[in-house]
C-alpha cells in the first residue's frame, strides 16, 4: 500500500459501496413514487400540502421540534400506543422537503396528530404554554410565537385572541396573546399531518381511521382505548 | 518498521517539519477549542431547558431545538473538524518526514473555515436550520465552508503526495480515509438535500448514510487515527500487527456507511435488513482494533498510565470500543432503544467520550511540540482528564439507562406517556451536573492553550519565565 494513488481509489472505492447502495439506488427505487387514488375514496394520496400548512412545516423546521417529536409509526406497540392506525411508508412522506421523521421521543409521535387533535384552539394555548394543558410538561413554550396586546378597560377582546381560562386570563392583567401567523400556519401544518389513508402496501386493520379525540379531551398521550 | 517513531525521524530533522506546521495546526487547535467550550455552553443551556422548560422560554434564539441544534453543530465542524484538520496537517508531516506544504494556504483556509461556522451558527439559531439532523447549517453556509476545506485538504494531501518517508503507517490511512470522507458527506447533503432536495424518504437514506459516514469513517477513522499514532509511541512498543490494521481500515471504510439505518423506517425493507448486517459486521474492524493494541501494549497499562496523554488516548479507546459494541449488537433491541435517550447517550459516549478524548490526547501531544514548550504545569491537564471523564460519564450513563426503562415502557400501552416523561427527569438532571464538568474541563483546555501560546509568542515576559521554571519541573 506504499502507492498514494492506489490507495486514493482503494479509499474511493471502499466509500463509494454505501453511497451507491444509499444514495444513488433510492433515487432509482423510489425516484419513481407517485401519489396513488385510494380506492375506498376515489382520493389521491397524498397531496401537497395548502399553502398555510406549509408555511407551518417551515416553522416546524426552523425551531427543530423534530429534536423531540418522532413522525414515524412503527407496527406494534406505537399503533397500541394510539399513534395511528397503521405503520407509516415512504408514501406518507411524498411530498415533505425536509422529511422530519425525527429521532427521539421526549414528546408523542405527531404523524397522525392531525387525526387526534382538531382543536386549532388547542393546540395554540399548547404552544403558548403546553403546562396550561398537561402538567409538568417538559415541552418548551413557543411564547414567541404569540403577541402580548393591551386590552383597553372594559373592551372585548380580539376575536383572534388566545381563549384562555379565567384564571389565565387574569394572570394576563389587562393584555390579550394574539397568535402571531407563524402561530396559525403552525397549527396548520399540524392539523394536516396525519398518515391514516389506506395504502396497499399498509393497509388499515378491520376498524378502519383513527378516532378522533374529543375537543375536550387534554391530550391523546393517555393510553389507547381497545 | 511499525514503530511511528522510527519511520518519523529519519528524513528530515523533526524541528523543521514542526516549525512549518506551527502557525496553522496551533490556529486550528486553538479555534477548536474554543468551539469546544461554546458548544459546551449551548450542551449546558439544552440540557437545563430539559428538566426546566420555563427557562429563558421567552426567546426564539434560544428555543431547545435551536440550541440544541446549534450545540451539536458548533462541536462537530467547530471542535471535530479543525481538531481532525489539526492532527491530519501535523501527521501527515511528521509521518511522511516532510514539512507542511503551503501552510499559510491552510492557515488562510481555517480562518475562512471559522467564519463559515460562525454563519452556520448563527443561521441555525436565527431559525434557518436546513431541517436534516447532523446537517443543520443552512445552504449558504456550506460553500464557503467547503472550499475553506478544499485549501486545508489540499494542503495536506500535497505533504502527503511529498512525503520522503514511503513506508505507510495505519493513522496515515484513516487520516486519509476520513479526509475525504467529510467533504464527500457534505457535498452529497448540500447537493441532494439543501439546494434541490430529492423526493420523500429518499432524503432520509441520504440523510443517515451521511451521518454514518461521519460517525464511522470520519470521527471514528480519526480517532483510531490518534490511538494507533500514540499508544505505540507512547508505550516504545512496535505496532503488533500491521496486517489487522489494514483489515480493519478498510473494512470500516466499506461498512461505515451502512450502518445509520434504523429498524421499522419507512424504507425499502432490503436497505435496512443491509444496515444490520453492516452493523454486525462492524464486529471484525472492532476486533481488529481491539486484539491489536491489546497485544502491542502486551500488559502495559494504559489507561491507567501515569501519561496523561496516554491516559486520554486510553479512555478514548475504551470509550471508542464500546460505543461501537453497543451499535454493532443494535439491532437486536432496536425496538425497544430506538427514539429513546439510550441512543442519546450512546451517541454521546461515541462523540465525547471516544472522540473527543482522543482529539485531547492529540492536541496535549502536539501542542508542546509545535510551541517548544511544555504545558505550564501539569496539573491542569490533570484535572482536564479527571473532569472530562465524569462529564462524559455523567451524561452517557443516565441516559443509556434511562433510555432502557424508558423504552421498555413505551412499548406498554398501558403506561401513560406523561409518566414516562417524567420519570426520565432524573436522568435529566444528573446530565446538567455531567455538562457542568465537561464545560469546565473544555474550559481548562482553552486556558492551557492560551497560557502557552502567550508564554511563547511574549517573549520575556519575566513572570511567564517564572511561571515556565516552575512549571516545567513537573
Ligand atoms: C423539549 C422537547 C419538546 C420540543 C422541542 C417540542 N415538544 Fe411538543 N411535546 C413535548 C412533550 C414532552 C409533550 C407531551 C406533553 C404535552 O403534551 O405537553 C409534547 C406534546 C406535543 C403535542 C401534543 C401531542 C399529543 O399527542 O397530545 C403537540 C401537538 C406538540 N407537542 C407539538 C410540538 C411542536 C409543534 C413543537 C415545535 C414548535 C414541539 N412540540 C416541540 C416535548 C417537546
Amino acid at each position: 500500500m506504499n502507492q498514494a494513488p492506489l490507495l486514493m481509489l482503494g479509499i474511493f472505492a471502499a466509500l463509494s459501496t454505501s453511497w451507491f447502495g444509499l444514495v444513488v439506488w433510492p433515487q432509482i427505487q423510489l425516484g419513481a413514487l407517485k401519489p396513488v387514488e385510494i380506492e375506498e375514496t376515489g382520493e389521491i394520496y397524498p397531496s401537497a400540502r395548502p399553502g398555510l400548512a406549509q408555511q407551518g412545516a417551515e416553522v416546524y423546521r426552523a425551531n427543530n421540534c423534530a429534536a423531540c417529536h418522532s413522525q414515524q409509526v412503527r407496527p406494534g406497540a406505537d399503533i397500541n400506543r394510539g399513534w395511528g392506525p397503521r405503520r407509516t411508508v415512504a408514501q406518507d412522506y411524498l411530498f415533505d422537503a425536509p422529511v422530519m421523521l425525527g429521532s427521539s421521543r421526549i414528546g408523542p409521535d405527531l404523524a397522525n396528530i392531525g387525526a387526534r387533535q382538531l382543536d386549532d384552539n388547542w393546540h395554540l394555548i399548547h404552544l403558548y404554554k403546553p403546562r396550561l394543558i398537561v402538567e409538568k410538561s417538559s415541552m418548551p413554550s413557543y411564547r414567541f410565537l404569540f403577541t402580548k396586546r393591551a386590552l383597553d378597560a372594559g373592551a372585548k377582546p380580539s376575536p383572534n385572541a388566545l381563549k384562555l381560562s379565567p384564571e389565565e386570563t387574569k394572570r394576563l392583567e389587562g393584555y390579550e396573546m394574539v397568535p402571531k401567523p407563524d402561530a396559525l400556519a403552525l397549527v396548520a401544518y399540524l392539523r394536516s399531518l396525519r398518515a391514516d389513508a389506506p395504502l396497499f402496501e399498509a393497509p388499515l386493520p378491520a376498524k378502519p381511521g383513527l378516532k378522533p379525540a374529543k375537543l375536550s379531551a387534554p391530550s391523546t398521550n393517555s393510553p389507547a382505548k381497545k | 518498521m511499525s514503530l511511528p517513531t522510527q519511520t518519523e525521524s529519519r528524513a528530515t530533522a523533526s524541528a523543521e517539519i514542526d516549525a512549518s506546521c506551527r502557525l496553522p495546526v496551533l490556529f486550528l487547535f486553538t479555534s477548536a477549542a474554543l468551539w469546544l467550550v461554546a458548544a459546551a455552553v449551548l450542551g449546558l443551556i439544552a440540557s437545563l431547558k430539559m428538566h426546566q422548560p420555563l427557562l429563558l422560554e421567552g426567546s426564539a434564539e434560544l428555543t431547545y431545538g435551536r440550541i440544541l441544534a446549534a450545540s451539536s453543530n458548533a462541536f462537530l465542524f467547530g471542535f471535530a473538524a479543525q481538531a481532525i484538520l489539526g492532527v491530519t496537517l501535523w501527521m501527515l508531516a511528521r509521518l511522511g518526514g516532510t514539512p507542511l506544504v503551503q501552510p499559510r494556504v491552510a492557515l488562510l483556509g481555517a480562518v475562512v473555515w471559522n467564519l463559515a461556522v460562525t454563519v452556520g451558527i448563527g443561521g441555525i439559531i436565527a431559525g434557518d436550520s436546513s431541517g436534516y439532523e447532523g446537517f443543520e447549517f443552512p445552504s449558504y453556509a456550506v460553500p464557503a465552508l467547503l472550499i475553506a476545506y478544499t485549501a486545508i485538504a489540499l494542503c495536506a494531501l500535497s505533504t502527503y503526495l511529498n512525503r520522503r518517508e514511503r513506508e505507510g503507517y495505519v493513522s496515515q490511512w484513516y487520516l486519509l480515509g476520513a479526509l475525504f470522507a467529510l467533504p464527500w458527506a457534505y457535498l452529497t447533503v448540500q447537493s441532494l438535500l439543501l439546494v434541490d432536495p430529492v423526493r420523500g424518504v429518499a432524503q432520509v437514506a441520504i440523510n443517515w448514510w451521511a451521518s454514518a459516514v461521519l460517525r464511522e469513517v470520519w470521527l471514528g477513522g480519526s480517532a483510531l487515527a490518534v490511538i494507533f499514532y500514540l499508544v505505540p509511541k507512547l508505550l516504545n512498543r512496535p505496532l503488533y500487527n500491521r496486517s489487522y490494521a489494514l483489515i480493519g481500515f478498510w473494512m470500516l471504510l466499506v461498512l461505515g456507511g451502512w450502518t445509520g439505518l434504523h429498524n421499522g423506517a419507512p424504507l425499502p425493507l432490503w436497505m435496512v435488513r443491509i444496515g444490520d448486517y453492516a452493523s454486525v459486521l462492524m464486529l471484525f474492524p472492532l476486533f481488529a482494533v481491539a486484539w491489536n493494541l491489546h497485544a502491542t501494549a502486551d500488559g502495559r497499562a494504559v489507561l491507567g498510565a501515569e501519561c496523561r496523554v496516554l491516559r486520554f488516548a486510553g479512555f478514548g479507546l475504551f470509550a471508542y470500543l464500546l460505543a461501537t459494541l453497543v451499535m454493532v449488537m443494535s439491532p437486536m433491541f432496536s425496538a425497544q432503544t430506538q427514539f429513546t435517550y439510550f441512543t442519546v447517550g450512546v451517541k454521546h459516549l461515541a462523540l465525547y467520550g471516544a472522540f473527543a478524548m482522543a482529539m485531547f490526547a492529540a492536541i496535549y501531544h502536539i501542542v508542546p511540540r509545535l510551541s517548544g514548550a511544555d504545558w505550564p504545569c501539569e496539573s491542569p491537564v490533570k484535572w482536564h482528564y479527571t473532569l472530562a471523564v465524569a462529564g462524559v460519564l455523567l451524561v452517557a450513563l443516565p441516559l443509556a439507562f434511562g433510555g432502557w426503562r424508558q423504552g421498555i415502557s413505551l412499548l406498554d400501552p398501558s403506561i401513560d406517556f406523561s409518566q414516562i416523561s417524567r420519570r426520565a427527569l432524573m436522568a435529566y438532571r444528573v446530565t446538567t451536573l455531567g455538562e457542568i464538568l465537561w464545560l469546565a474541563g473544555s474550559l481548562l483546555l482553552v486556558g492551557n492553550l492560551v497560557r502557552l501560546l502567550v508564554r511563547q509568542f511574549c517573549p520575556c515576559n519575566a513572570l511567564a519565565c517564572a511561571m515556565q521554571s516552575n512549571g516545567g519541573a513537573r
